[in-house]
Formats: structure tokens, C-alpha cells, sequence
């Protein structure tokens, strides 16, 4: 069962969400049918605009008025309509427990769900754990979604690596974890954005993930796998872990790139006031719905 | 340069320094902590808690700085002292000003000795006390006068060894050799005296027309003595222990100021006195009481005249309400007292009032006032103010046969007298207070050098502190330089006793460096403070 805070956290992203809209995006591979235009040129009824002919081009979109007139050749380039389906994913881990991560995830996963209503995209909506589950209710309105746990004792890495080839093809997809697990962050980047349309990855911290409020000795113990390290955390302990998590970060980041993902990052306590707008916005994934194009 | 520690036992402090270490080890003891995932926590450099690798203790900042203020707090508290770097060492010099400074140039010659002194080597600071009745500091040599009767040169000394530190060196310019051997250390005594025949006066005094004069001469000088008399010359001779002949006369002297004069010789300050007739009006007393004893002892005063109708002072034996009175309370079916009795030395009535082997029969009962003689607890004598009561039976008494009585009487006399407009006396001796009652708010003081200052009333002392005539307004004193210790000059010595020890000349001497300590400590800990705000921050 779901608690009432996650509840409460799911109600307030989907009303944040409805009043957004999340957009298509510009890079789309083509494929069959659907009920939106996509903005590659490829075969489709609506003239678009002129280029000049290439070898290997469809000669029946050969324009030979322009040929005529021009002793030009040059194909017809045409809008393609496709229907962009959206893969919401949530790392259902234990450490995505602690503190107000999983609040803070599922708002946002809320959200985008609601803004992809507002767009007509469907969606679904899944946990990472030990395999990729959709969540019970998770094509329906947040408010339906049930049986949402985050207990798995392990990381999302084997999952994800495992069966994000299942997603749906040319689907927008969001991963939304702390992305705390070692391993190297490039094939689970790479996995996710394989046949993906759009591929954004929302770090959630916690504050305690990002600024440990410690000092002296302490046994810390992770969550997921029981390993346990002891530390005397002094200032100069302090500037160490911020080194790491910026290195981590900054790893991310570049795996991100390599695989022509977004990465937006927020923190789970203060999620209510930056559910990562900003990234979404500047990645142009998200936008305020009156101002729909 | 090693420190020298004037409270070792403060360096126990040092015993939290284990406290500190178990403290930090303690906290070491570690608390649990679930977090999302070790891979940050893995970047942390870890202190071993053990294994067969050494590896180097890693302790943090915070346990330096708290090492380093407890150090430094128990080394703070263990007074450590550093040799000064000042070359120079702080002099006070000690001047005896006593009278006998004045004879042979003994002042010029140890001021010349201290000047000599001073310009050979670096002192700093010079302080300068004068040792009078009372020590005091003065700024310079134009204060040491040599006109005090006495020179308490302990007191100066020990005056000078406490306000200068225990760094100061001492000079002492005397003109006799010291009481006790000096070993070589801070003090150096000098003396520029010559045991010099003198010859002076050493008591003065004046009854009237009667002149009692002392003169003390040491050997078989001829002396001549100037001055007017008539009449019978009394003369008589004793010779004081330590070899001082005593000289005495007694002479009639006509009215007004009478001045003798000896030769001049090596002492000029006792060759002079001058006395002065006492010109208080005789007191009126109103005898009330049929006593005989009482009469002849008011009588004997020769400061008294019986008058009952303008009287300043009443002799009665009932209540009386006048002003100024003395009750004597004859009252019978007492007890004869034969002491011991408690008298207050610091009343005026009591002045030279002995009662050793008197029987004083007094009824019982309490007396109002402040009592003054007690046998016992039973009151005798009481002051009330203007009132004087006495109790006394005479029919059970001895008092009125002893000399008691009449100085008890005579004491009653000068107590009235003494808030009567004038002169308490009319000669004093150097040094000492003479006490005017004035009739006008101001009055003019006027000194034997001519020197003039204002003194305000009702009453007014003046300090007589040079020898001559004195006038107060409408008044006129006498003051006489009568010292006998000071016109012997027969143990006077020149000489030096006592040196610098080298170890005073070359040590420059100790500072206290507890506050460089303290203040280094205070910055550990401002550190501490910030290193650990610093932590919470992040």
C-alpha cells in the first residue's frame, strides 16, 4: 500500500503537472503512423519544404516542376505524424526510502504524467527493482496508482541494463533515482536512451545525501546492501564527500551526453519549490501549458 | 633562556592533557547512520583502528588546539618568568632626613655620592624616598630637608623594596652605620656622618616666668650659653647612659619671648631655642563644691582663676545645667575600688593619669556619657559631651592624696581650655601639630622663613615644620628642633656597607610572561572555535 505521504506527494505533483504540458521533442527517429506531426522531414501528405537530391532519395518525392523550370533536381520534404509514448521510471530501491526521496519521486513522476496528459501523450508509469514492474494503475491518472514500494535491496543497474530494450520504441523516457550505486553510469545511460526519442534522467537527493549533517564518529550503513563503513566526519571529512558527489555528478553528466540524455537534478526536501523545472524547461521537455505551441 | 617557574605544581594541570586524549578516543566510539549508499563514503579517508599496517594517528585540528590551550593554560598558571632584556635596573633611593643630616655637610655629601652613582650606571626608573617620621616618595633631592626629629629608616626601606619591585636595587644615604651586618643583594648603605662633638639643646620649656633648658654635651667643651634671664640660675648635671651629659637649667625670664643661643659647632639646628610665654587667659571655674582638695588641685594648675559669675567651666556636685561643667558625685555607701581599671588612653582627660596602687570609692550604679575610667565595669570618670562627671567618696579614697588627682585635674583644665579661643600651646617641638582655635573664619599662617598660607577655622592645625616663630593670625608659637638622639653625634659614621651582588648588577631581572601565554591560548581557542563552526557549517 502506498502511505498517505506518498499519497498526498503524488495528488500535489499531478496538480503542478496539470498545469504544464511536456513537448515534443525536435529528434525524432522515424516510424509508423500516429496522430502527431514529427519535425524530420520523411513521408508524409503535408509539403514541408525543397532540398536538393541526394542519391538514395525516394524518387517519387522528386519535384519535377522545380526540375522544369530549373534544370534543378530536388526532392519534396514532408512532416511524418507520430504519437510519442511516454515511459515514466522510478527507481524503487531502499535507498530512495530515506528521508523524502521517494515523496519527492513520486511527485515528479506525477507531474510528468500529468503534462503528459495535457501533450495527449499516454503513458506508463514503472518502478526499477529487481525488474522493470509496471505500476498498478500506472497508464491511469497518478491518483490510481497503488502498490508503490520501494524496498528492493539492490540497485536499478541490473534492471535497467536487463530489459530497457522492453520499453516502448521511440517512447520519451524519465528516470527518476538518486543515482547512488557504483558502477560505471554509461550503460545505464546508454540502455535507456537506446530507441528513445527523449531520454531524461532527475537525480533526487536527499539533503542527507547531499550535505551529511555528521560530525564525529559515525558507522554508516548502506541501506540497500548492509555494508557498513565507520568515519569520523570533521570539515575536512565533509570536503571529501562533496568532492565525491561532484565527481559523481559530473560522471553522470558526461554518460548523459555521451547518450544524448538530459540530466536534471533536484532536492527531495525541496522539491515542492524546484521539481527541476528549470532543466526541463531549458531541455525543452516541459512547459507551462498556455503557452502550447 | 630558560623559564623559571614560580608555581611548578600548577604544570599537574598537564594531567587533562590523558583526559583530552580519552575524550577524542571516546568519541571515536561509533554512532550508526543508514545512508542511500557507500560509494560517496568510500572517497573518506579513514585513521585505522588497527592491523599489522602502522600507519600515522590522524587526530583532527580541533584536538591540536585544545592540546596546545591546555599547555599553555598550565604553564600560564605555573608563573613562568623570563629574564628581562632591559639592561637597567630600577634604584630607589632611600635619604634619611632626620636633623643630624645637617651637620657636616652629610646631606651635600650623600647627595653628591648619589649623583656620582646615578651617572655611572643606567637606572631606570630612580625613585626617591624620604625618611621622615613617616616615609614617603618625593620626586627629587629639593624635598630632602633634614628637619624630622626621627627617621624611621626601616619603614622607608621596606616602602622602597614594595612599591619597586623585587627587581629595585636600594640606596640608603644615611649618616650612621646600620643596626644589623648587610650581605651583598639589593641593598647598599651608605653614610657620610662624623662622630663630631656637639653640643645642643635638648629640652626646652616654659612655665610662665620659669625656663627649664636642657643641653646635652658629650665632652668637656666649654659652652656658654646666651640668652636673658634673672634671677636665680639653677644648674645641674647627669650623664646618660652612652656617655651624653645632661645639662639642665632653670631660669627667670622676664615676660615675652625668651631665646637662648649656644656656640656655633658642627650641629647648628640644636644651638638655638626660642620660647614663648603661654598667653592664655587663666580659665574661670566656678567652684561649687566644698572640697579643699579640688580647689588647691585647680590651683596648682596656675592656668585657673575662681570665678562664679562669668564662669567657663563649673565645679559642682549636684546636676548641673550649665554648659561646660564637671559633676562630682560624692555619694556614700559605695565600694572602694583598688582596680584594675580600665582607662581610655585615647581621652584627653586620661593624659598622664596613672592609678597604680590608688583606692577609689565610688557609690555603684551606671553613669551617663562615655566612660573613661572604669574599675571593672563600674564607671568613674564619664564624658558627656560638655560634662564631665566624677564619681568619688573621698571618705573611702586615696585618689586625692596621689598625683593622680591633681592631673586628673589638670587634665579637666586643658580639656575646657582647649576649646577656648588661642593656642593649645604655645611652644611645640619640630614636627609636631599645633592646634588654634580661631575666632575668625580665616587666618593667615606665617612661617619663621616668612613663607604665608591661609588656614580656614573654627580650628586649624598647623604642622610646625620649621624651627622659629610661628604666627597664626592674633597668635604666636614657638617651635623647637629638641632631639637628643639627634644632637649626639657621637656614633655618626661614614662608610659603605652592603654591595650590589653581581647577580643583581648582570640579571635584569624577571618578567612575568603568563599573559603571552594566556594570550596564545586565547587565540587556540578563537581557532577551535572557528575550525568547529567551520565543520558545523558544512
Amino acid at each position: 500500500m502506498t502511505t498517505e505521504s506518498r499519497r498526498a506527494a503524488i495528488a500535489e505533483g499531478e496538480r503542478v503537472g496539470s498545469s504544464h504540458v511536456l513537448v515534443p521533442p525536435r529528434m525524432i527517429t522515424a516510424g509508423a503512423g500516429g496522430t502527431r506531426i514529427s519535425r524530420r522531414a520523411g513521408g508524409s501528405l503535408e509539403f514541408r519544404d525543397h532540398r536538393d537530391y541526394e542519391p538514395g532519395d525516394d524518387l517519387r518525392h522528386l519535384d519535377w516542376n522545380v526540375f522544369a523550370r530549373s534544370d534543378r533536381l530536388t526532392v519534396k520534404q514532408f512532416h511524418e505524424e507520430i504519437s510519442p509514448f511516454v515511459e515514466i521510471l522510478v527507481d524503487g530501491s531502499r535507498s530512495m526510502a530515506l528521508g523524502s526521496k521517494a515523496e519527492a519521486a513520486l511527485a515528479i513522476a506525477a507531474m510528468l504524467a500529468a503534462a503528459a496528459v495535457n501533450a495527449a501523450f499516454p503513458y506508463a508509469f514503472s518502478l526499477v527493482r529487481d525488474r522493470l514492474q509496471r505500476v498498478a494503475g500506472g497508464s491511469a491518472r497518478p491518483a490510481s496508482w497503488d502498490a508503490i514500494a520501494f524496498d528492493h535491496a539492490g540497485t536499478p543497474a541490473t534492471a535497467l541494463a536487463a530489459e530497457a530494450r522492453t520499453l516502448r520504441p521511440l517512447s520519451m523516457r524519465f528516470f527518476i533515482s538518486d543515482l547512488l550505486w557504483p558502477g560505471e553510469p554509461q550503460a545505464i545511460a546508454a540502455a535507456l536512451a537506446q530507441n528513445a526519442t527523449a531520454t531524461v534522467i532527475i537525480q533526487v537527493l536527499g539533503a542527507e545525501d547531499a550535505n551529511p549533517d555528521l560530525r564525529g564518529g559515525w558507522r554508516v550503513v548502506d541501506v540497500e546492501t548492509n555494508e557498513f563503513r565507520e568515519v569520523f566526519f570533521d570539515a575536512a571529512a565533509a570536503a571529501q564527500y562533496r568532492d565525491a558527489l561532484a565527481r559523481h555528478r559530473e560522471l553522470w553528466n558526461e554518460s548523459a551526453r555521451y547518450a544524448r540524455a538530459v540530466v536534471a537534478r533536484c532536492i527531495a526536501e525541496e522539491v515542492e519549490r524546484n521539481p527541476a523545472f528549470d532543466e526541463l524547461a531549458a531541455a525543452e521537455i516541459l512547459r507551462p501549458a498556455w503557452s502550447r505551441s | 633562556m630558560v623559564p623559571f617557574l614560580t608555581s611548578p605544581f600548577a604544570l599537574l594541570a598537564l594531567l587533562a592533557v590523558p583526559a583530552l586524549v580519552a575524550i577524542y578516543l571516546f568519541q571515536r566510539r561509533f554512532r550508526v547512520r543508514e545512508v542511500s549508499s557507500l560509494i560517496l563514503w568510500d572517497a573518506i579517508r579513514q585513521p585505522a583502528s588497527g592491523g599489522r599496517k602502522r600507519e600515522r594517528l590522524q587526530l583532527p585540528l580541533t584536538f591540536w588546539l585544545e592540546l596546545l590551550a591546555i599547555a599553555l593554560l598550565a604553564l600560564a598558571a605555573a608563573g613562568p618568568l623570563l629574564p628581562r632584556w632591559s639592561r637597567s635596573r630600577p634604584l630607589v633611593i632611600v635619604c634619611d632626613d632626620s636633623l643630624s643630616m645637617q651637620a657636616g655637610g652629610a646631606r651635600e655629601k650623600a647627595i653628591a655620592f648619589a649623583k656620582s652613582e646615578l651617572a655611572k650606571r643606567k637606572f631606570s626608573p630612580v625613585r626617591i624616598v624620604i625618611a621622615g617620621a613617616t616615609p614617603r616618595f618625593e620626586r627629587d633631592f629639593a624635598q630632602w630637608t633634614c628637619t624630622s626629629q626621627t627617621s624611621d629608616l626601616d619603614a622607608a626601606i621596606a616602602l622602597a623594596a614594595s612599591a619597586a619591585g623585587r627587581n629595585a636595587l636600594v640606596l640608603v644615604l644615611t649618616d650612621h652605620a646600620p643596626d644589623a651586618p648587610l650581605e651583598a643583594g639589593r641593598i647598599r648603605w651608605q653614610a657620610f656622618g662624623a662622630p663630631l662633638r656637639n653640643l645642643g639643646f635638648v629640652a626646652a620649656a616654659r612655665t610662665g616666668n620659669r625656663v627649664l633648658l636642657e643641653i646635652a654635651e658629650g665632652s668637656s667643651t666649654s659652652r656658654r650659653v646666651d640668652g636673658s634671664s634673672s634671677g636665680a640660675v639653677d644648674d645641674s648635671k647627669t650623664r646618660r647612659p652612652g656617655g651624653l651629659i645632661i645639662r639642665r637649667r632653670q631660669l627667670s625670664v622676664p615676660d615675652g619671648p625668651y631665646e637662648a643661643t649656644l656656640n656655633d659647632d658642627a650641629a647648628a639646628f640644636d644651638n638655638r631655642v626660642v620660647l614663648l610665654p603661654d598667653r592664655r587667659p587663666p580659665l574661670r571655674v566656678a567652684l561649687r563644691v566644698q572640697d579643699a582638695t579640688i580647689e588647691s588641685a585647680l590651683r596648682a594648675t596656675s592656668r585657673v582663676t575662681l570665678d562664679d559669675v562669668h564662669p567657663q567651666l563649673v565645679v559642682t556636685d549636684h546636676e548641673s545645667n550649665d554648659e561646660w561643667s564637671v559633676e562630682v558625685q560624692h555619694g556614700s555607701g559605695g565600694a572602694a575600688f583598688v582596680g584594675p581599671y580600665v582607662i581610655d588612653r585615647t581621652n584627653a582627660l586620661t593624659t598622664g593619669l596613672h592609678l597604680d596602687g590608688i583606692v577609689w570609692g565610688a557609690a555603684r550604679g551606671a553613669m551617663p556619657g562615655q566612660p573613661v575610667v572604669l574599675a571593672g565595669d563600674q564607671p568613674l570618670v564619664s564624658v558627656d559631651g560638655k560634662r564631665v562627671r566624677i564619681r568619688f567618696d573621698r571618705t573611702i579614697s586615696n585618689l586625692h592624696h596621689a598625683p593622680a588627682w591633681p592631673a586628673l585635674w589638670w587634665n579637666i583644665v586643658e580639656w575646657r581650655a582647649a576649646q577656648l579661643p588661642g593656642l593649645r600651646s604655645a611652644n611645640v617641638s619640630l614636627g609636631a601639630n599645633a592646634f588654634v582655635n580661631l575666632e575668625t573664619p580665616n587666618a593667615i599662617v606665617t612661617a619663621p622663613d616668612q613663607t604665608q598660607r591661609t588656614v580656614s577655622g573654627p580650628s586649624a592645625v598647623i604642622a610646625a615644620t620649621q624651627p622659629g616663630i610661628w604666627r597664626v593670625g592674633p597668635y604666636s608659637f614657638g617651635c623647637n628642633a629638641l632631639a637628643p638622639e639627634e644632637t649626639d653625634l657621637s656614633h655618626n659614621r661614614s662608610g659603605g656597607w652592603g654591595t650590589w651582588n653581581d647577580e643583581a648588577l648582570t640579571s635584569a631581572g624577571f618578567e612575568n610572561v603568563a599573559w603571552i601565554l594566556l594570550l596564545i591560548a586565547l587565540a587556540a581557542l578563537i581557532a577551535h572555535q572557528r575550525v568547529t563552526r567551520g565543520a558545523l557549517a558544512t
